[in-house]
């Protein structure tokens, strides 16, 4: 019989308020790992976007081009882009490189439509993002240059342009020499991009198209290469800086790319203050229940005084209550909220509503997954929290006076 | 406003010895038995056990004096329910930090020499009164006490469980020598004392033995 | 009795001199500007804030109203302008479609110059379009001008205010300040070469300055010019323009 199994019986004395404190911390619990599983998907959905259609693991591109990126400079291109390519694909480590000439248009009869055209090399296109899985209608893309100018157009597009398979689409484009150019699509297929961003403007087109279009002969406006292994995406990136001229060439990380990025981990900072205060919130009922426990049983801290025990050794009995309280709580809590994440992998949030009109690179409808690390971290954050808050009422046992307590009597 | 709870009380109690002390409310017994249990310092004149002045020492100290020498009997009780009655019983054993073998052995002594056998697996509220104040009765004397403080231990009980009690404290007191210094108002329980002590204002007003 | 007749003929003549028919110089500026045919190759050199680009084309003109512009510089290579009964037509051979501009549209540079597409409309009788008041005479880089104010009797004109300094010899436009409805200066236009052309004097190097836009600049230079030729009448049509 050690301190620890009175404790652990005192927390049953009075059951229904120890099941109000649990539900309370178990509440806070559920609230939280909730929230952080949202945040969680949202930054793997924003990873996989970012890395499928936006810059792959890294991205190259003319060191120009982001200087003078609100301007749409395209002159500054990466010129050879074979070349380089050949360059970057024989570095340790890279899986592909893909090179892409991407194009903001407009529709030539309606120049306040605006999409954006993506001249990509087909072969790659398909190994980077297994790109017939994407498509929802009609063909994939034909290889080398055809009469017919073809391409695939992304679901969205199709529905705001109101346009579908065997329908032409002709956009005008700007060049490498600043002059205009305009040229003839006709839809071979349609594709679904996860990210809105992405499915609400893209054309796919062979690269040879884009090329001819905008003009750069031999160039890209970006390489994007892929890993073999994420653990060595510092290393990889730095062999291919080293490996290009740095004058002329930008090298940038995926998370270097995108601001949706850094937005994401300052949520997720807010989400952290937010869980401090849920679980502080949650431990309300707990430092209740001791405040009340303390004072209901000041008979019995005087006894216990009076036969010998230090009162830090009381305190610690009332501080192992409230330790049993919030694990019982977070426990239930978690598993609860874990359990609910289960539920939402399978049948996914759909945000819909809420991120219209925004262009973040995540989709609408996300596929939470229970994270071991961010439960283990919110279990000890939550008793952190409760420990912290019902350590300061039990500090005035230590003060208490057996006699005191005995006069209660 | 200053209350003075004893003035000029000067007493000496003997090894041994079973006493009691009356007086009616405020006289000033509950704060006379604290300063004996070493739960309370007098403000003025001092208080020695064994020719040691409790003053010199730290709360910690005092602690584990009450824990090695002093023994408590309260009115009401004062057990802890959700312990049985024998880890109530053994709880002052295990604050010493006694060998596990060792408490269960004196543990069970106590039990039958209070009379507990067979009760000793039921939490206090499964128990009557008298067989309540038997386990406060043997929590306290199990760490072999040099003094035993009762406060009322028979006020909450009938009259026949009661006289039960004080025969049993008396016969205590009688193999083992272990100091009885009982609060009563209870008159049976005075004519088993030896000594009375009868205070009144604070101040002992007479000495009966 | 001398001194007083002279001032009232002085002061008849002067006033011959003002009612200087505006009528008459706008009626001759007009058809200076104007050959039944003609087939040039020019040059349109931009100035802006990516630097300098030259733009080559030939353009066919019939009337006052048909315009070909044919882009033969590599930018362009293949890409048309048609002006045809006052609307606006572009080419691009990889496109399938024709855009007819119109509105807002008409407004765009043309290739990222200081003229825009709007420049190339009009084509009806000045008179008609604007009211018009003989401002005084100026001399522009040594010659004499007839400096006019246009004001529009309509909305639908690219330019509602416009100031012309007209040569009072030639009749070719010497400058030409060109403002919104509210007077805000807009374009600045500068002849900088001409040439006697079938009788009349032909303005083969002109300046533009979109006053809006930052340090630009436009140059338009006519390297040939051939006027009144054959040509078929076929060449101004929407058919031709995509063949």
């Amino acid at each position: 019989m050690t301190i620890v199994t009175l404790a652990w019986r005192n927390v049953w004395r009075n059951k229904k308020r120890s099941i109000l404190s649990f539900s309370s911390v178990a509440c806070s619990c559920i609230v939280i790992t909730l929230l952080f599983g949202l945040i969680t998907a949202m930054s793997e959905d924003l990873e996989t976007n970012l890395k499928t259609h936006v810059s792959g693991d890294i991205r190259v591109r003319n060191k120009q081009f982001q200087e003078h990126e609100h301007l749409n400079p395209l002159p500054y291109f990466v010129p050879n882009r074979n070349e380089i390519r050949s360059v970057i694909e024989n570095i340790d480590g890279v899986t592909v490189v893909f090179p892409r000439i991407v194009l903001p248009v407009v529709l030539l009869q309606d120049s306040q439509e605006g999409f954006v055209i993506e001249g990509v090399d087909l072969t790659r296109n398909e190994k980077f993002r297994d790109f017939s899985s994407l498509l929802i209608e009609g063909n994939s893309l034909a290889e080398g240059f055809e009469d017919s100018l073809e391409g695939v157009i992304a679901e969205g597009l199709a529905r705001k342009l109101q346009v579908g398979v065997g329908d032409t689409i002709t956009a005008l484009s700007g060049t490498v020499y600043r002059s205009s150019n305009a040229m003839t699509f006709t839809i071979v297929g349609i594709a679904w991009f996860s990210s809105p961003e992405i499915n609400q403007t893209r054309l796919i087109v062979p690269i040879s198209h884009a090329e001819r279009l905008s003009m750069m002969t031999g160039g890209a406006t970006e390489l994007l290469i892929n890993v073999e292994n994420e653990k060595n995406i510092d290393q990889v990136t730095g062999l291919v800086t080293s490996s290009l001229d740095p004058m002329l060439f930008e090298v940038q990380k995926w998370d270097e790319v995108s601001s949706t990025s850094v937005m994401l981990n300052f949520a997720a900072f807010t989400y952290t203050i937010i869980a401090f205060v849920f679980f502080l919130l949650g431990s309300v009922a707990i430092v209740n229940t001791v405040v009340m426990s303390i004072f209901e049983r000041k008979l019995e801290i005087g006894l216990l005084g009076s036969l010998g025990m230090r009162t830090k050794k009381i305190r610690n009995i009332f501080f192992l209550e409230s330790i049993f309280i919030s694990v019982i709580g977070s426990c239930i809590g978690l598993l609860l909220g874990v359990i609910m994440i289960m539920v939402l992998s399978i049948t996914g949030l759909n945000l819909g509503g809420q991120m219209q009109g925004m262009s973040f690179e995540f989709g609408n409808v996300l596929y939470p997954r229970p994270n071991l690390v961010v439960i283990l971290g919110l279990f000890l954050y939550s008793l952190s929290v409760s420990a912290l808050a019902t350590y300061i009422p039990t500090r005035k046992i230590v003060n208490m006076q057996p006699v005191d307590a005995l006069r209660e009597e | 406003m200053e209350i003075q709870a004893l003035r000029g009380v000067s007493c000496s109690i003997a090894e041994g010895e079973f006493m009691s002390i009356v007086g009616p409310s405020g006289s000033g017994k509950s704060t006379f038995l604290n300063l004996i249990g070493c739960l309370d310092i007098p403000d003025e004149g001092s208080v020695e056990i064994n020719g040691v002045d409790i003053s010199r020492y730290s709360k910690s100290e005092l602690a584990d004096l009450r824990r090695d020498s002093i023994g408590f009997i309260f009115q009401s009780y004062n057990l802890i329910p959700v312990l049985t009655a024998f880890e109530n019983i053994s709880f002052p054993l295990i604050l010493q930090k006694i060998e596990s073998n060792k408490i269960r052995k004196r543990t069970n002594e106590i039990i039958a020499r209070v009379g507990l056998s067979g009760m000793e697996h039921r939490i206090p509220s499964k128990l009557s009164g008298g067989q309540r104040q038997r386990v406060a009765i043997a929590r306290a004397l199990i760490k072999s006490p040099e003094i035993v403080l009762a406060d009322e231990p028979t006020a909450n009980l009938d009259s026949d469980t009661g006289v039960s009690i004080i025969k049993l404290m008396r016969s205590l007191n009688e193999e083992l020598n272990t100091t009885f210094v009982i609060l009563t108002h209870d008159p049976q329980m005075m004519e088993h004392t030896r000594r009375i002590i009868h205070l009144k204002d604070g101040r002992i007003e007479s000495e009966t033995s | 009795m001398r001194k007083l007749l002279v001032l009232i003929v002085a002061a008849m003549v002067g006033i011959a001199a003002f009612g200087q028919d505006v009528d008459a110089i706008v009626d001759a500026y007009s058809e200076n500007l104007v050959f039944e045919t003609s087939r040039g190759e020019a040059e349109m050199l931009v100035k802006n804030q990516y630097g300098e680009r030259t733009i080559r084309m030939i353009i066919h003109t019939m009337g006052k109203a048909d315009v070909l512009v044919e882009y033969t510089s590599r930018a362009e290579q293949g890409q048309k302008i048609l002006r045809s009964e006052n609307d606006i037509y572009l080419y691009y051979p990889d496109a399938s479609e024709i855009v007819r501009l119109q509105g807002a549209a008409l407004r765009q540079s043309l290739q990222g110059s200081d003229v825009s597409y709007e420049d190339l409309t009009g084509g009806k009788k000045l008179q008609d379009t604007y009211d018009i008041d003989y401002i005084s005479m100026e001399g522009v880089e040594g010659f004499d001008t007839h400096r006019l104010m246009f004001v529009a009797k309509s909305r639908d004109v690219p330019y509602p205010r416009q100031e012309l300094w007209i040569d009072a010899e030639t009749y070719v436009l010497r400058k030409s300040k060109l403002y919104s409805l509210s007077g805000r200066l807009i374009k600045e236009v500068k002849t900088l070469e001409t040439r006697l052309i079938a009788g009349k004097t032909v303005a083969t190097k002109v300046s533009i300055v979109d006053v809006l836009k930052k340090d630009t600049e436009t140059v338009l230079t006519y390297t040939s010019l051939e006027v009144d030729i054959e040509l078929d009448r076929n060449l101004f049509s929407l058919e031709e323009l995509t063949f």
